[in-house]
């Protein structure tokens, strides 16, 4: 009798992890599926060529060269989008942490946490019409250009940035905060030469995050950056300031009428899936040193 | 110190001076009506039961609980002559003048030399390098680490022993020059040697630094406490001081009933 109630127990436990590894596999075929188009189609093309030289070739720029401009242009962004996104999200997600206890704090969140579900295609149209478009009546006037596309991305990023500080200064243990405010020190002093200390790991797993969300962001960087063929050129800004990001060059080169150039496009989808990957395993890095310095 | 039976009998000069004291978190009592003056340059242990206060007592003295926002004190609480809860004392110098010794060992997430210099960094005590490197031994002298620790200073906190830990967070209080140092079962956590060894160096600070230290080992209070407070449940709730006197009078010839049971062991 109760062995058979064992047995029982023991197929309901196996049809539980049957269907948990089911559910996975269905999770990961589509990103397996791309991976393997991608690599079947685009592979011909990936080699050190691709990578040392920008997009060429006629009479469809992208048959000949490489991703180099897509690759700088996507750095150079992302580059710009931390450069406003770290200093404002981390200095909001400190405020949020240990001051933010009243109202003015949690109307702070609230509006941050919907500004991380707003979707590309808005921060899109916002960048273009606050930096970019030349003739809006309020704005930077920057043309579609790195710098309007950058500035886009860092305030799309701001929310991402902000609510992991918060959540990595909480997990701050209370015992060290209070060692420090038990000494004298005020409350900021505390933060900074204690908290943020303890939670940096935590914060730029937050920031790579941002980042890896960021990548992706193609619609809002065609409204706001644009698109062209060509490396950076200076200035960032002004109706040459535009540069490549690799998921708009994916897209262009998917819609012209050849099929020439699907193959720079899958090998060009390899690269970006690379780049993500990489800032993946960077913030997993991150992510476990900071819980070997300073768990409990 | 000399003994002389019994506490400065006018408290408003005092080190610590409590008078008609009522705290409680939210609505729930915690302190009730306690009125007690410290002796300075001694210690002073408090006792009794788990849930009596004696905690909150000590975390209003340098005002930690105020980290609590439904934490709330009435009555007058003063340090070195300084209303601790009056609108113009600024926290940070009074938690500068009254150092704390928590439960648990907390060595900062830094290495051993910028922990101890981490207060007098903060008030910026120190001129100079040489003046910080000097501060650093002091404390960690003081501390009777100095020898154990001086080859390694640039290692982390971490890496000590649970003891040594403890004497490390002893010597960043003392890195300040604090008047007052309070102490929150600050033997809880470790084996009897290293017990013995911050029992010592208790016994040397009171000399020049006034100690209030909770304990649950009444033993411990025997033996290193000038005075003990003996906190209890008050019957509304919250503790209350229940006596307060010279350590041997505590122990030996209480007045309160409660008092004696409790230091017998027949509750607690």
């Amino acid at each position: 009798m109760r062995s058979g109630n064992l047995a029982r127990r023991k197929l309901v436990e196996r049809l539980a992890v049957t269907l948990c590894v089911l559910a996975l596999l269905i999770a990961l075929a589509p990103l397996v599926h791309v991976l393997y188009t991608a690599i079947n189609i685009g592979g011909s093309r990936l080699n050190w060529t691709f990578f040392s030289q920008p997009a060429a070739g006629l009479p469809y720029i992208g048959t000949q060269g490489g991703v180099l401009n897509g690759l700088v242009g996507t750095v150079l962004l992302l580059f710009i989008g931390g450069l406003i996104s770290v200093p404002l999200g981390v200095v909001t997600g400190m405020y949020l942490s240990d001051f933010g206890g009243g109202r003015l704090g949690s109307t702070i969140r609230a509006f941050s946490d919907t500004l991380l579900g707003v979707p590309s295609v808005i921060w899109g149209l916002f960048g273009f019409l606050l930096f970019a478009n030349p003739i809006s009546q309020v704005g930077l006037h920057l043309n579609r250009s790195a710098l309007a596309g950058g500035l886009t991305l860092g305030l799309l990023m701001t929310p991402i940035v902000a609510r992991v500080t918060e959540i990595s200064l909480h997990q701050v243990p209370l015992g060290f905060k209070e060692a420090s405010l038990a000494l004298g020190a005020t409350r900021w002093a505390t933060m900074r030469r204690i908290g943020l200390r303890v939670a940096l790991p935590g914060i730029l797993t937050g920031v790579l995050l941002a980042l890896t969300n960021a990548i992706g962001q193609t619609v809002a960087l065609l409204l706001a950056n644009g698109y062209t063929y060509l490396m950076p050129r200076w200035p960032p800004w002004g109706p040459q300031g535009n540069v490549t990001d690799l998921g708009s060059m994916i897209y262009l080169y998917l819609y012209q009428p050849t099929t020439l150039l699907h193959a720079p496009a899958e090998a060009a989808v390899v690269v970006l899936l690379g780049l993500v990957l990489i800032m993946s395993l960077l913030s997993r890095a991150l992510t476990a040193i900071g819980r070997r310095n300073y768990a409990g | 110190m000399q003994v002389d039976g019994s506490a400065p009998a006018n408290g408003r000069g005092a080190t610590v001076d409590l008078r008609n004291v009522n705290a409680w978190y939210g609505g729930a009592p915690a302190l009730r009506d306690v009125t007690l003056t410290v002796a300075p340059r001694a210690v002073t242990a408090l006792i009794g039961p788990s849930g009596c206060g004696k905690t909150t007592l000590l975390r209003s003295i340098n005002r930690l609980n105020d980290t609590i926002p439904s934490y709330r004190l009435t009555g007058s609480l003063t340090v070195l002559g300084q209303e601790v809860y009056g609108k113009d004392l600024a926290v940070e110098d009074l938690r500068r003048r009254v150092g704390m010794l928590f439960q648990r060992p907390v060595p900062l997430p830094m290495s051993i030399y910028d922990d101890v210099a981490y207060g007098p960094r903060l008030h910026r005590l120190a001129g100079s390098r040489a003046g910080l490197d000097a501060v650093v031994e002091e404390s960690l002298r003081m501390a009777a680490l100095w020898d154990e620790v001086k080859d390694r200073l640039h290692h982390p906190g971490r890496s000590l022993s649970g003891g040594q830990q403890q004497r490390l967070c002893l010597a960043r209080a003392l890195a300040v020059k604090p008047r007052v140092i309070l102490m929150d079962e600050p033997c809880a956590a470790l084996d009897p040697g290293a017990t013995a060894k911050i029992e010592e160096l208790i016994r040397q600070l009171c000399a020049e630094i006034t100690v209030i230290i909770v304990t649950h080992n009444l033993a411990q209070a025997r033996r290193i406490a000038d005075f003990t407070a003996v906190m209890l449940p008050s019957a509304n709730g919250g503790g209350e001081l229940a006596e307060f006197g010279l350590t041997p009078t505590i122990f030996e010839t209480p007045t309160e009933p409660r008092t004696a049971d409790y230091v017998a062991g027949r509750f607690g």
